[in-house]
């Protein structure tokens, strides 16, 4: 028998337990190992016993039934695309767009768990403190050149960046050297590893299960690092691995046309459409008329409410609009520290006073939860406040308020129908609102909302589809979007618990006990989450979508 | 083309105080003909109208056959839909929360005919002001009146308001203040070129030997002899006033909801075209209110002789 | 005549820099910050405060003030934040569409208002006469937006012959331009009927005919000048008008011209594109009220230069 054979055995027993420690440093010494050497083999066999390949469903792709190649795709967006620059993006139509010239490591599929994209395999350890991905070979980027270890901590490293004021600065605050690196002590993060052109590792300081879902959104897609750093300001971001390939950028008419990459990474999976053409400045009443003229394949925004009620009267064809729970959501915030808001009763009168259903037509879900449904965590069993105006004025008397006059403000250019509806609501049970239109919006003030509102409307759009976001941002005690001053302990004690679970089933446990445990304290007014729904042409097949990358422009084709 | 532009532009033009060929604001008779035979049909026509809203301004509470910011469960189709025209009890139809229109317009009327008298006298009193003072004192305060005017009549005024209104956020003193800002340059010009005038005639000279010193000329003298020019000037302006506040609400700084103002209401129907009754109806009213105000004017100008404008209506 | 100029050209410099001060006061005064706007909601307020350094919103007032008219006078209008682009080639690309709106507008006023009004003259207190009267009397009280919402709902939304907004085809100036333009048009047809049959009535026409000049010689050299005159005079105002930026037009029919930009700036707080978009309206302004001057003084010579 070999030596390294021997050794093999010799471990095995070690592990399983067959060996006496006394046992097993007789046999390694009859084996001329030393007992360091001998605890070395033992230390790595352990660790490699800890990792598991995780493997996910790879994406779903083409060629499904009846796909037809050719054509182009022209869809519309509202706003102007502010940036494409991926950390930078934090408006819709940059945030969507850049999935169309961008991948990376993961990426979302066809529901909210990410899936493996341009990484061929990923490794994670036991306690979820370190990750080793390997990278599809052949990958390459539009210009040709070959994907590799370094774009990705060039990219990685760039969104976490200072200087660069991303709103995905701290996601990855979790791998070791982040703080060093954001403080400005170290040039780059030690905890991204580049292993070989293929591989890269990271090794994080504390146990963090959200990191494959932080690289599966769009900020943290492959930027390819070499133009980058050569072009500096002038690079265009639209130079990625993704689908489509940027042919014509033209600012002045508001419009961009991009074609098929031909040398896309899924070879068997390419766009069926040729070209893909996006234009921007169109306002969705606009955008729907165009669809319904054949002017376009599908809105790329939102279809306003309006146009929803009246399309679903006419009849619009049978798949023609289609409307889904976003991750978007809505709701009041009170302020917590002061009268009249301080008083829980207060604030489970109001809950209790608001006529969530008639939400609906304004195209939102009315769930009475804080999370969005989509999203883990979400238990649709939990107790929500009911529409119960007795019950509100009972609580009212019991906190001994009367007569309670508000203020609440309309932001920015709203047309304040929810404030309208609640004001209906409020006054049925004796509280007097005043509406006031103000031209910032919740996040220019910050905490300073304190001094000026007593309760505001505010939203919230995910951009990582985990609880963990919005227990970061707002449960938390203190946290930065926390304007209204909630601060509850055992809140605090889950989300801090469920940062470090690595088993999911257990953190959605966590995460909804935080959650239920939110709505009996009620420092918001519950309301739900946004319905969103667009409009396509009847021709358009395989129109699918999910709440985190909305439209996959890559998976549909024309028919006829 | 902007109504501010068209209002008030004599002879004399921005920017150019020294081109006047002939003051055209001058009355050409002096006897004043109030039968009315030689008024003419329309400006009583104008008067019925607008006395048909001030009615239903003045009494909406009493009027109205609604709350006007109530929504009301019925007021939507089973569908959540808003009533079109002719579904009873609401005869004009609802709103996209289940408001009653008429109620609505009715209350929005009070808000035209607020804006179509406040701030409209307010711009007319600095216009009045400014005018009268730069023309009967002269030497440096006439010239710099004037030249403050005329660069107040140059700005971008309604984008000025706008940003005003940003800055200060919407209420009924902001968008007050926003249209005197708007509207008083021109008439301080037309008051300023009339007391030009009036300063060289017989009997202002004759009280200035008299010894009168020249406040009190201005306002015995100068001002009644203005009246007539400011009465006219103040019907026709009442249209532009409800307009501007209009276009105030429209783009969102009007008046705050759920108040009805005729600006807002369009500004809500103007992404629903499905349901055009929501834009249509505050747009007529808005149409009917103007029009009566421009005949009053226009028939007071005949009857006056006087011209304010080179143009008859 | 070249005092004159210099004066003028001075006095606009003035306006110009009170446009100015006025503006920056206001965009001082605006609550909204554009640093928070840059770095979006998730944003820390550690960013926040980061980029408000960066773009030196935090330096003295006055500094800031000197510091912008300084750019300004060289061309440099800033960056805009909102569009992620040099302020100057954003206002090179509306440009374009601001003076395509504005001329299709002025084209409206007057291919319709002239031969109305001259149609009207020339058959006083007719059947024409009268509607006319009407029709101008209902678009003067009409708001200009809602002429637009009503223009769009009927031969946009009922009758597709038009796009639904924006500026994508060449039918979309349309639309937009009528809005704007036919109050103006009817304000014009009243104006030259007027001026005309004033002209027509005068001694010094009188004196003409009866020294046996024809009519058609009357009408061409002597009437048209003074009747086309003030009615030139108003189209360069107006030009000048709707360069600024006709914002609520715009708006309702999402037209790229200066005035929806300077209300999109206004509603993001989009600081040096607003400034920049009021500044160069009021240019336009100026401008064309000097030219529209000018123009009076070549065309009509019974006015007198003080």
């Amino acid at each position: 028998m070999s030596e390294s054979n021997a050794m093999r055995m010799l471990l095995d027993q070690i592990l399983t337990g067959r060996l006496t420690r006394r046992q097993a440093l007789t046999c390694a010494a009859a084996l001329g190992v030393t007992p360091l050497a001998l605890s070395h083999a033992v230390t790595q066999a352990v660790a490699a016993q800890e990792m598991r390949t995780v493997t996910f469903e790879t994406i779903p792709g083409p060629p499904w039934e009846g796909g037809t190649r050719g054509g182009a795709g022209r869809v519309a967006w509202p706003e102007d695309a502010i940036t494409l620059d991926p950390p930078l993006a934090y408006d819709l139509g940059g945030y969507y767009g850049i999935a169309n010239f961008y991948r990376g490591l993961l990426y979302y599929g066809l529901n909210t768990e990410p899936q493996l994209d341009l990484a061929e395999s990923m490794e994670i350890s036991e306690n979820a403190t370190f990750y080793r991905f390997r990278i599809k070979p052949d990958v390459t980027f539009h210009n040709g050149r070959t994907l590799t270890a370094n774009d990705f901590k060039f990219t990685w490293e760039r969104a976490s960046s200072p200087e660069l004021g991303s709103w995905v600065q701290g996601f990855l605050g979790s791998v070791e050297g982040h703080a060093d690196f954001v403080a400005g002590d170290a040039d780059e993060i030690s905890g991204i590893k580049i292993v070989d052109d293929l591989t890269i590792e990271l090794t994080l300081s504390q146990p963090d299960v959200t990191i494959p879902g932080v690289l599966a959104i769009p900020p943290f897609y492959v930027l390819p690092a070499e133009e980058v750093q050569a072009e500096g300001e002038n690079f265009q971001f639209t130079m990625g691995t993704g689908p489509w390939k940027l042919e014509e950028f033209d600012q002045a008419q508001r419009r961009y046309r991009c074609s098929r990459f031909e040398n896309y990474v899924y070879a068997e999976s390419l766009p069926y459409f040729d070209t893909l053409e996006w234009e921007w400045g169109i306002t969705p009443t606009l955008e729907a008329q165009r669809v319904q003229r054949g002017e376009l394949e599908a809105m790329g925004a939102n279809v306003p409410a309006a146009t929803a009620l009246q399309l679903q009267q006419g009849g619009a064809g049978d798949d023609a609009l289609q409307v889904w729970d976003s991750l978007s959501i809505v709701w009041y915030e009170f302020d917590v520290t002061q009268p009249p808001f301080d008083n829980p009763l207060v604030r489970q009168a109001v809950n209790h006073a608001f006529n969530r259903d008639r939400l609906q037509r304004l195209l939102v879900q009315p769930t009475g939860h804080f999370y969005p449904t989509a999203v883990l965590g979400y238990d649709p069993e939990a107790t929500v406040y009911a529409y119960d105006p007795e019950r509100a004025k009972a609580l009212l008397a019991e906190a001994g308020v009367s007569d309670l006059a508000i203020t609440i403000p309309i932001w920015g250019e709203d047309q304040g129908e929810s404030q309208q509806l609640l004001q209906q609501d409020l006054a049925a049970v004796g509280i007097t609102v005043t509406l006031q239109q103000d031209p910032a919006d919740e996040n220019q003030y910050g905490a300073k909302l304190r001094g000026m509102y007593p309760v505001w409307p505010r939203g919230w759009g995910m951009g990582l589809p985990d609880p963990a976001e919005l227990y970061n941002s707002m449960m938390k005690t203190g946290a930065p979007a926390n304007y209204g001053g909630y601060s509850n302990e055992e809140v605090d004690r889950l989300g801090a618990e469920a940062q470090r679970t690595t088993d999911s089933a257990a953190r959605g446990e966590l995460y909804a006990q935080a959650e239920q445990l939110l709505i009996d304290d009620a420092p918001y007014l519950f309301v739900g989450v946004r319905r969103w729904g667009t409009l396509k042409r009847p021709e358009l097949q395989n129109f699918t979508w999910e709440p985190v990358l909305y439209e996959h422009w890559d998976r549909y084709w024309l028919q006829g | 083309m902007s109504v501010p532009a068209m209002l008030g532009a004599p002879d004399a033009l921005p920017g150019s105080t020294e081109l006047y060929s002939a003051p055209a604001a001058a009355p050409a008779a002096r006897t004043r003909r109030w039968t009315p035979r030689a008024l003419g049909a329309a400006p009583l026509l104008g008067t019925a109208i607008i006395a048909v809203f001030l009615v239903g301004a003045l009494f909406a509470p009493l009027l109205a056959p609604h709350d006007p910011n109530y929504q009301y469960f019925d007021g939507l189709s089973l569908t959540g839909e808003p009533l079109p025209p002719g579904s009873p009890p609401y005869l004009l139809g609802t709103d996209t929360l289940g408001r009653d229109m008429l109620s609505r317009l009715m209350y929005g009327a009070r808000v035209a005919v607020f804006v179509a008298v406040v701030p409209n006298a307010l711009a007319l009193f600095l216009a009045l002001v400014v005018g009268a003072i730069a023309g009967a004192y002269g030497g440096w305060l006439e010239t710099g009146l004037m030249r403050f005017t005329e660069t107040m009549m140059v700005l971008p005024t309604f984008l000025l308001a706008l940003a005003l209104l940003t800055v200060l956020g919407p209420g009924l003193g902001v968008v007050v203040g926003s249209l005197v800002l708007v509207s008083w340059t021109y008439p301080a010009r037309v008051v300023y070129g009339e007391t030009l005038r009036l300063r060289e005639t017989a009997f202002v000279e004759a009280a200035r030997a008299l010894g009168a010193g020249t406040p009190r000329i201005i306002v015995r003298h100068i001002v009644p002899q203005l009246g007539i020019i400011l009465l006219i000037y103040f019907t026709l302006n009442a249209a532009t006033m409800v307009l501007l506040e209009a276009g105030l609400g429209f783009l969102g700084f009007g008046v705050q909801p759920p108040t009805p103002s005729w600006g807002a209401m369009i500004n809500q129907g103007r992404d629903v075209l499905f349901w055009p009754w929501l834009m249509l109806e505050p747009g007529i009213c808005l149409a009917l209110l103007g029009t009566g105000f421009y005949l009053v004017g226009t028939g007071l100008q005949r009857a006056t002789g006087s011209r304010l404008y080179r143009v008859q209506l | 005549m070249g005092r004159y100029l210099l004066r003028r050209l001075g006095a606009i410099l003035l306006t110009l820099l009170v446009v100015a001060t006025i503006t920056f006061t206001l965009t001082v005064l605006i609550p909204t910050d554009p640093a928070r706007t840059i770095v979006g909601p998730k944003g820390t307020p550690e960013q926040v405060a980061l980029v408000r350094q960066r773009l030196g919103l935090d330096d003295p007032l006055p500094m800031q003030y000197a510091r912008y008219l300084g750019d300004v006078t060289r061309f440099d209008f800033g960056y805009s934040y909102g569009y992620r682009q040099e302020v100057r080639d954003i206002l090179v690309d509306r440009l374009p569409y601001t003076a395509i709106l504005a001329a299709a507008a002025l084209l409206v006023q007057f291919g319709i208002g002239v031969p109305l009004g001259l149609l009207t003259a020339a058959r006083a207190d007719g059947v024409a006469d009268r509607l006319t009267l009407v029709w101008t009397m209902l678009t003067i009280s009409l708001p200009g937006f809602w002429i637009g919402l009503v223009l769009l709902y009927l031969f946009a939304f009922r009758l597709p012959f038009f796009p639904l907004g924006g500026a994508s085809e060449f039918r979309s100036v349309v639309l937009p331009a009528l809005a704007l333009g036919l109050p103006g048009a009817a304000w014009y047809s009243r104006l030259i009927r007027d001026t005309a049959l004033q002209n027509l009535h005068s001694e010094f026409v009188q004196a003409l005919r009866a020294r046996g000049i024809s009519a058609r010689t009357i009408l061409g050299k002597h009437v048209l000048r003074t009747t086309i005159s003030p009615v030139l005079t108003m189209m360069a105002i107006d030009f000048g008008v709707f360069l600024g930026g006709a914002v609520l037009v715009e708006s309702v029919f999402a037209w790229p011209g200066l005035g929806l930009t300077a209300y999109e700036a206004m509603q993001r707080a989009d600081i040096s594109l607003l400034m920049a978009t009021v500044l160069v309206g009021s240019l336009f302004v100026l401008v064309l009220n000097l030219l529209a001057d000018l123009a009076r003084i070549w065309i009509d010579p019974r006015v007198r230069l003080v």
